[in-house]
C-alpha cells in the first residue's frame, strides 16, 4: 500500500484507503493494533471527521459492551462530546460531569440505594417525599463538608489531620457509624445519617486521593477537586488514583489526543470481544455442560452433596476464567472511557496470565486497586515501621496493604451493612474475605521476599510454564474465599476446598 | 549522584524486561514500568544514601515518578 500523505486523510473515505492491502487476518490484526502509531491513522483521527467517526464507533462499542446503563452512556456521550469541542477546558468539563453524576446517582451499589430508600420509607417524616428530595440535599452537604475538609487540610498540613488525612477519614467514618448505631431506626435522623454514610463510603478513597494530591505543589481549585469525588465514568469505589495522576496522562497536543482516542477505541473493542467470549463460555459452562456456579458448588458441599473432585476443580477453573473475563471487560471499558476523554492512563488489567510471581499477578490483575492499597497502607507503613530491618519492613508493609487495607477497603465500600447487621454481624459476613486477605498477604510477602525468581536460563518449563501454572492455580483457589456477599461462611468454603482434594468434611456434614 | 540513580533505575527496569532508553521525564511508576517493590528499593536507597526521611510530612511518593524528580529530591538532601 502506498502511504498517502497524512494531510490528505481528512475523510472517512480517505481513511478507508488505510486498510492493509493484504487482506489476511494477521495483516488486519497488525494494522489494528498498530493504528495508534500509524501516521496516516493519526492524521485522520486528528481531523474533525476522524474525531466524529471515532466517537461514533466508540459509543457504539460502549453500548455493545453492556457494561454501563443507558443513562450512564448518555452522560458519558455528553461529556466526551464536550471534551472534544472544548479540549482546553477538559478538566473543568470532566469535573462538572462528575458533580452531575454524583447528584444523579449518589450511591455506588444498587444494594446501597435500596437500603437508603428503605430507611427513608421507614421514617414517617420523609416517607412521602420523593427519594431525590432527600438524597440531593445530602449530596450537597457531603460536597460542602468535603470542600471544607480540603481547605482545612491545605491550611493545616503540619497538624495531625494534615499529616494523616486518611486516618482522619477513618476516624470520621467510625464516629458516623457509632452515631448511626445509637439513633433509633425509623426516624428522619437515622435515614439522613445513613444516606450520608452511604454517599461518603462510596467516595471514601476518591476523597483520600484528593487530600493526598494536596501534598504536592498542585494548586487545583477545591471546586474542581470535588468534581473528581465521583467521576463521570462511574464504576465501583476503586479510584483511578487522583487528579494529579490523571493530569500526568492528559493529551497535550492534537497528535497525542488522536493517539489516545485510537488507544481508547482499541481497548473498548477488546472489551467487547471479552464480553462476547464470556457470553459464549458462560453458555457453554452453565447451559450446555450444566456446571454449577462456584457459590452453588459450595452450597452443594455444605448440604452434604459435594461434587466429584474433578468436577469441583472444573468449577474452580471455570470460575477463574469467567471472573477474569468479567473483570477484564468491565475495567477495560472504564479505562477506555477515560482515554477517550483525553487521558491516556495505563490499563487496570494488563496480561495477568503472563505473571510468573504472585506479586506480579497482583500488580497486573487490578492495578488501580493495588495502587489504592499501596498508596494508603503500604507506603505509610513502609515509611514508619521497622526501618532498620529491610525484610521485616517490606513484610509488614505488604501485610498492611494486602490484608488490613484490603479488608478495610471492602468494609468501607459496604459500610451501610453496619446499619442492618451491626458491627459484629458485618465483620462475620466478611470472615471468608478476611481469611482470603490473610492468605493473600502471607503469599505476597513470601513472593516479594523470595530471592530466587524464575529466570530465562531455567528453561521453558521452569520459566514459562510452571511459575504461571502456580500463580493461576493459587489465584483460582483463592477465589473460593474472596467472597464479600456473606453467602455461606468460611467453614463451608473450607469444606468445599477440602472436597477438591478428597479430604474429610471440615464441618462434618 | 545522577549517574548512580540512573544506574539504579536502569538496573531495575532491565530486571523487569524493559531494555529501551528512559528519558529524564518518563513516568516510571505511574506508567507501570516499575512496580511498588521497585519503589521501595528506590526509597530505601534514598534513605540510605541521601538521608531522606520518608516519614516527613512533606515527603510525597508522587515525587518519585521520573528520573528527574528522583534526582531533584536527592539533590535537595545532599
Amino acid at each position: 500500500m502506498s502511504d498517502p500523505a497524512p494531510a490528505a486523510i481528512t475523510t472517512p473515505a480517505a481513511a478507508a484507503a488505510l486498510v492493509p492491502s493484504s487482506a489476511g487476518p494477521l495483516a488486519w490484526r497488525r494494522a489494528w493494533l498498530g493504528m495508534d502509531r500509524d501516521p496516516a491513522a493519526l492524521a485522520f483521527a486528528a481531523t474533525p471527521a476522524g474525531a466524529v467517526a471515532l466517537h461514533v464507533a466508540f459509543l457504539a462499542a460502549l453500548a455493545a459492551s453492556s457494561q454501563v446503563s443507558a443513562a450512564s452512556i448518555a452522560l458519558i456521550a455528553l461529556t466526551l462530546v464536550a471534551c472534544a469541542l472544548w479540549p482546553a477546558r477538559r478538566l473543568a468539563l470532566v469535573a462538572l460531569s462528575g458533580l452531575a453524576y454524583l447528584l444523579l446517582r449518589p450511591f455506588r451499589y444498587e444494594q446501597q440505594r435500596a437500603f437508603v430508600e428503605r430507611a427513608q420509607e421507614a421514617a414517617p417524616e420523609l416517607a412521602e417525599l420523593p427519594h431525590v428530595a432527600v438524597q440531593t440535599p445530602m449530596v450537597l452537604v457531603f460536597l460542602m463538608l468535603c470542600g471544607i475538609a480540603l481547605r482545612l487540610h491545605r491550611r493545616f498540613r503540619t497538624r495531625l489531620f494534615g499529616r494523616r488525612p486518611v486516618l482522619g477519614q477513618f476516624v470520621a467514618l467510625g464516629l458516623l457509624l457509632a452515631l448511626g448505631g445509637v439513633i433509633a431506626p425509623g426516624t428522619a435522623a437515622h435515614a439522613l445519617l445513613w444516606t450520608f454514610i452511604a454517599i461518603y463510603s462510596g467516595a471514601f478513597f476518591f476523597l483520600a486521593y484528593a487530600l493526598a494530591d494536596q501534598r504536592g505543589k498542585d494548586e487545583t481549585p477545591t471546586l474542581q477537586r470535588l468534581g473528581f469525588l465521583r467521576p463521570f465514568w462511574g464504576g465501583p469505589s476503586i479510584p483511578f488514583k487522583g487528579l494529579t495522576y490523571l493530569k500526568t496522562f492528559e493529551a497535550k497536543t492534537p497528535e497525542a489526543l488522536a493517539a489516545t482516542r485510537l488507544k481508547a477505541l482499541k481497548l473498548i473493542v477488546w472489551a467487547v470481544m471479552l464480553v462476547a467470549a464470556n457470553a459464549i463460555l458462560s453458555r457453554l459452562f452453565y447451559e450446555t455442560a450444566d456446571f454449577p456456579t462456584l457459590n452453588e458448588a459450595v452450597t452443594l458441599t455444605a448440604e452434604g452433596r459435594p461434587l466429584p473432585a474433578l468436577a469441583g476443580w472444573g468449577v474452580v477453573f471455570k470460575n477463574f476464567v469467567v471472573t477474569m473475563l468479567t473483570v477484564g471487560a468491565f475495567w477495560h471499558v472504564m479505562v477506555a472511557v477515560i482515554r477517550m476523554a483525553g487521558f491516556c492512563i495505563p490499563r487496570n488489567m494488563a496480561r495477568p496470565l503472563t505473571a510468573r510471581t504472585l506479586a506480579e499477578f497482583w500488580n497486573r490483575y487490578l492495578f488501580y486497586f493495588k495502587e489504592v492499597l499501596v498508596d494508603f497502607f503500604f507506603y505509610p507503613a513502609f515509611a514508619r515501621w521497622f526501618k532498620n530491618h529491610p525484610r521485616l519492613r517490606i513484610a509488614c508493609a505488604t501485610f498492611c496493604a494486602a490484608c488490613v487495607g484490603n479488608v478495610l477497603f471492602s468494609l468501607v465500600a459496604q459500610a451501610h451493612l453496619v446499619a442492618e447487621h451491626g458491627m459484629v454481624g458485618t465483620l462475620l459476613r466478611f470472615e471468608s474475605y478476611v481469611f482470603y486477605a490473610v492468605v493473600l498477604a502471607v503469599a505476597l510477602v513470601i513472593s516479594q521476599l523470595r530471592k530466587r525468581k524464575p529466570r530465562p536460563e531455567d528453561g521453558f518449563l521452569r520459566y514459562d510454564v510452571l511459575p504461571r501454572i502456580g500463580v493461576i492455580g493459587f489465584f483460582a483457589l483463592m477465589q473460593i474465599f474472596a467472597d464479600e456477599t456473606g453467602h455461606l461462611g468460611l467453614a463451608e468454603r473450607l469444606d468445599f476446598a477440602a472436597s477438591l482434594i478428597g479430604a474429610a468434611s471440615f464441618i462434618g456434614v | 549522584m545522577g549517574k548512580y540513580i540512573r544506574g539504579l533505575i536502569l538496573g531495575m527496569l532491565a530486571e523487569r524486561g524493559h531494555a529501551g532508553p528512559v528519558g529524564e521525564h518518563d513516568s516510571l511508576f505511574f506508567s507501570g514500568k516499575l512496580d511498588s517493590l521497585a519503589a521501595t528499593e528506590v526509597m530505601m536507597a534514598l534513605e540510605r544514601d541521601f538521608g531522606i526521611d520518608l516519614a516527613d510530612a512533606d515527603f510525597d511518593v508522587t515525587q518519585l515518578d521520573t528520573l528527574a524528580q528522583i534526582e531533584a529530591l536527592a539533590a535537595a538532601h545532599v
